[in-house]
């Protein structure tokens, strides 16, 4: 097989099944919905783990180091496997879909990693800010809201954008249980064209097209944000 | 009744002892200086004035309230009190000896509830009337830090203003927006004594060392405080920008304000401060005006630290 017909297979594909048949469309619909799920799920847990390991509680303190240390210490495609088990038997009153599960699963990995990037960049922030500020008989609160966070989001921001990034490429893990994204197409494909190699060179196309895009995206807004101050 | 006031102030890092039991009293209008090698713990001392670093044992009394928590084990007034400690001075121990023994054995919470009604009634009325919130007790004495430590991510004006908002927003002041028009007024005022007023819509990372120090002066001054803790203000300054804040720190002294300053400009001790401390391994070695601490020391230690300094 010469590289010439790789193109043209490769090209091929792409018109009738990615673009006549709409794989794409639904594709990276899925890709970019689950991406944006476990991102703002993520963020939002995350956020929450952070503050709770912030917190003096002894026992939160230790079940969510432990909840980060499994979930960064484990393969996400077992973690997905799990999910995909377990989540229908928690929720078993719902009708939970493989997507749904996904998920759940997904949201629940980049929040243990979203966790330790607000904790970092909160860590970040030299001491003496908040010292200077407690000086002056501000609150822990208020200290951490208007003199501590605010500096620590010029840290996380560009950290969480990477983690979007990756998210993209962890959900190809989902083709697994065959939820409709991106790398699910691939296998819908070769079933039909028995043309594997050419197929898999267009999806790594339209992946790199994603995370190229919105690393250049987060790129500009990083700038912007630098700008502001 | 002296305006802030530590007494037998302990602090341990770990197994490091830093402070080995010191006591002062600063009065109102006094610029005292603390001097001493470094790691001889007179910045430890500063910080446990206000609390950034929590004493290990001593208390801290600022305009007759204590900072320190009520804690029984560190109000000696309580100690002496309890029937542990009448029983241990009739053992033949002195006050000090007693009352340590009573803290290093956690002698007093095992006998809390056997205690007199004497002892309770002290508890009750120190809380009541004697403590006062740590937060409450900053706002008295501000502090000047060695890396000013403006705050990166508001302008000037704003780092001047942001206490004394929160503080109004704290007390629930009825007009806030006449009252942070009365405060921006007043930050003005400041910036324009110190000559920065163009300053005002700039950020810290625009500013030079001298600028941002004495932006961080006067942002502590705008919180009307009772005493002023300076941490040495002019270690991390360029030998050129010394000068316009130890300026900025006479013009404070020669109005009257109440200053705690550990510094190891040994001209400004001598020459502004009432009294001056020598600090050496953990305690106050010596003090006394300047003249007797310079010309007449009488610690072994500080004639050696001031045969290096001076």
């Amino acid at each position: 097989m010469s590289m010439g017909s790789i193109f043209h297979d490769m090209w091929d594909i792409f018109v009738t099944y990615y673009i006549g048949q709409g794989l794409l469309a639904s594709g990276v619909g899925y890709t970019l919905a689950l991406s944006a799920i476990a991102v703002v799920a993520g963020a939002i847990l995350g956020a929450l783990l952070a503050i709770g390991k912030m917190s003096h509680f002894k026992v939160l303190k230790f079940f969510i180091t432990a909840f980060v240390e499994i979930m960064r210490g484990t393969p996400a495609l077992l973690q997905l496997y799990i999910a995909y088990f377990i989540v229908p038997m928690i929720f078993s009153f719902a009708e939970m879909t493989p997507f749904a599960c996904v998920a759940v699963g997904l949201s629940l990995n980049s929040a243990a990693y979203v966790s330790e990037i607000i904790r970092s960049g909160i860590g970040a922030v030299d001491k003496g800010q908040t010292e200077a500020a407690r000086a002056l008989g501000l609150t822990s609160k208020t200290t951490m809201i208007k003199v501590v966070l605010p500096q620590a989001i010029k840290n996380i921001l560009p950290a969480l954008g990477n983690e979007f990034v990756t998210i993209i490429k962890e959900t190809s893990l989902a083709s697994t249980f065959f939820v409709g994204e991106l790398m699910t197409t691939y296998a819908v494909i070769k079933g039909i064209t028995f043309n594997i190699i050419p197929t898999l060179m267009d999806i790594g196309i339209i992946y790199f097209v994603m995370t190229f895009t919105l690393s250049k995206l987060l790129g500009v807004a990083e700038r912007k944000m630098k700008e502001g101050v | 009744m002296s305006m802030l006031e530590v007494k037998n102030i302990y602090k341990n890092f770990g197994s490091l002892k830093v402070l080995k039991g010191v006591s002062t009293t600063v009065d109102k209008g006094e610029v005292i200086s603390i001097i001493g090698a470094s790691g001889s713990g007179k910045s430890t001392l500063l910080r446990c004035m206000n609390l950034l670093e929590e004493p290990t044992f001593g208390e801290v009394w600022i305009e007759g309230k204590l900072m320190t928590p009520v804690d029984p084990y560190l109000h000696f007034d309580v100690i002496r009190l309890s029937n542990t400690y009448k029983k241990l001075v009739a053992e033949g121990l002195d006050d000090m000896e007693a009352i340590k023994k009573i803290k290093e054995n956690d002698m007093l919470l095992e006998k809390h509830s056997q205690e007199g009604p004497e002892y309770k009634a002290l508890m009750q009325k120190i809380y009541k009337e004697n403590h006062i919130d740590t937060n409450l007790g900053r706002r008295k004495m501000s502090m000047v830090f060695q890396q000013f430590n403006l705050f990166n991510n508001l302008t000037v004006l704003e780092n001047i203003m942001l206490a004394p908002v929160e503080t109004a927003k704290y007390n629930k002041v009825k007009d806030l927006k006449a009252e942070k028009e009365k405060i921006q007024a007043q930050a003005m005022t400041l910036l324009k004594r110190i000559g920065l007023e163009d300053k005002a819509n700039v950020y810290p990372s625009k500013l030079s060392g001298g600028q941002k120090q004495r932006i961080a002066i006067i942002r502590s001054l705008a919180m009307n405080p009772d005493v002023m803790l300076f941490d040495e203000p002019t270690s991390a300054l360029d030998p050129e920008m010394i000068g316009e804040v130890l300026d900025l720190m006479k013009e404070l002294a020669a109005a009257g304000m109440t200053m705690v300053v550990v510094t190891h400009e040994m001209g400004f001790a001598r020459e502004v401060s009432n009294r001056v401390l020598f600090v050496d391994e953990g305690y106050i070695k010596e003090e006394g005006s300047p003249s007797q601490v310079f010309d007449n020391p009488q610690d072994p230690r500080l004639r050696d630290f001031l045969s290096k300094v001076l």
